[in-house]
């Protein structure tokens, strides 16, 4: 099965604050943790993360600094900011309202 | 490995102009992170790549999506650049008519109080007065812009960039306009510098400038306070340039009074932490 875009795209902000309340991460990790949560059923274009979360970082919702891994690597880290923890509050409200909407309609025709 | 870097490298100079530097720092991160752990799990290096890269996706496409992410300017912004290169038009027409009315009466009787040392003193004071005005207005409308939505960090930094770009050229102009006036002075009084209130409101505009550009330079990332004190540069303006006319002419004392009192309660507005200010109803 896969995703219309736009329900991706509207996921997208939501799945990276959730997944930075866990603690901080960068953009690789980020898509992995997408991949396994939704057992891939959710596809990202992997390069389309980035502007997300510089939109993220531009409205202070997240933060961001570059970190040398164990590896050596540099990677650029990212951080939910207390803008962010509020904006994902207000989106687990709206997303909580569309899917016990969707629920209430479909369940009766699965009962 | 090496061919990994090789191929890395060409992917690089490809992308180059599409996206900012850091942005492509970070695509090359997760390209590497992608093909060394599909090279771990038993894929070939070049299909390893290929795949990462397809995965990636189409460098138009993520460069239009990070477009998007650039404002177009502040309106208050284009407004100063656009005033700054309207005064500074107007003020390179006045010279030239200036120095050709000087250069046709140079007989006359008082050929001094046209000279071209006075008008380009006149000239340059007057562009870098007005320059830190408007450095100040931008400051007075990010306050009250702020009190009702908070600015992206895009937007800070490019209001930050031009306020710091207007401060040089405003220095620049003010500390040579006090250079001609003394140079005028010495000419027309035989001396250079006697601390009158219009040329300590001269130097203070320049060491007010100076100030201000040190902030700049020191407070990197408080660009909020920094655009909050432009406006003090105002009061110095002012002080400078209607000071001296207190006690001569009434608007002097008139125009002084409002314009501390204006940007006094600004400048306090702009210490008061963001959003407190906002009536919107978020619940």
């Amino acid at each position: 099965m896969k995703l219309e875009k736009e329900l991706v795209a509207a996921s997208s902000v939501p799945l990276i604050l959730s997944i930075l309340t866990e603690g901080d991460s960068y953009g690789y990790a980020i898509i992995q943790r997408v991949k396994d949560l939704s057992r891939g059923k959710i596809q990202w274009t992997d390069g389309m993360l980035y502007p997300v979360l510089h939109w993220l970082e531009d409205r202070r919702m997240v933060r961001s600094r570059w970190e040398k891994a164990d590896s050596g690597r540099k990677r650029k880290y990212y951080s939910i900011e207390p803008a962010g923890r509020q904006a994902l509050r207000e989106q687990k409200k709206q997303w909580l309202v569309v899917t016990s909407t969707l629920n209430q309609i479909w369940k009766p025709q699965h009962a | 490995m090496h061919d990994l870097e090789k191929w890395i490298a060409e992917w690089r100079k490809a992308a180059a102009t599409t996206v900012s530097v850091e942005a492509l720092d970070e695509l090359e991160t997760h390209l590497r992170e992608n093909t060394e752990q599909r090279i771990r799990s038993g894929m070939n290096p070049p299909d390893a790549f290929q795949r990462a890269l397809a995965e990636l996706g189409n460098l138009t496409r993520i460069a239009s999506e990070f477009r998007k992410l650039d404002e177009p300017l502040w309106l208050p912004v284009k407004l100063a650049v656009g005033m700054t290169a309207l005064l500074a038009l107007i003020a390179a027409i006045s010279a030239i008519a200036h120095f050709a009315k000087w250069s046709s009466s140079v007989n006359a009787v008082d050929p001094s109080r046209s000279s071209p040392v006075l008008a380009a003193h006149i000239f340059t004071v007057t562009l870098g007065y007005t320059l830190t005005l408007l450095i100040g207005g931008m400051g007075i409308c990010f306050v009250s812009q702020r009190c009702l939505e908070d600015f992206s960090t895009s937007r800070l930094h490019s209001i930050a960039r031009v306020s710091l770009v207007l401060a040089s050229i405003a220095l620049l102009l003010t500390a040579l306009g006090c250079l001609l006036g003394a140079i005028w002075a010495k000419i027309e009084w035989g001396r250079y510098w006697a601390w009158d209130s219009k040329e300590t409101g001269g130097f203070s505009v320049v060491v007010w400038l100076a100030c201000y550009l040190v902030a700049h330079r020191f407070f990197k990332n408080s660009e909020r306070g920094v655009l909050a004190i432009s406006m003090l540069g105002n009061i110095v303006v002012s002080f400078a340039w209607f000071g001296p006319q207190v006690g001569l002419h009434q608007y002097g004392t008139f125009m002084l009074t409002i314009a501390i009192l204006v940007n006094v309660m600004f400048f306090a507005i702009g210490f008061v932490p963001a959003g407190r200010l906002r009536f919107r109803n978020d619940g």
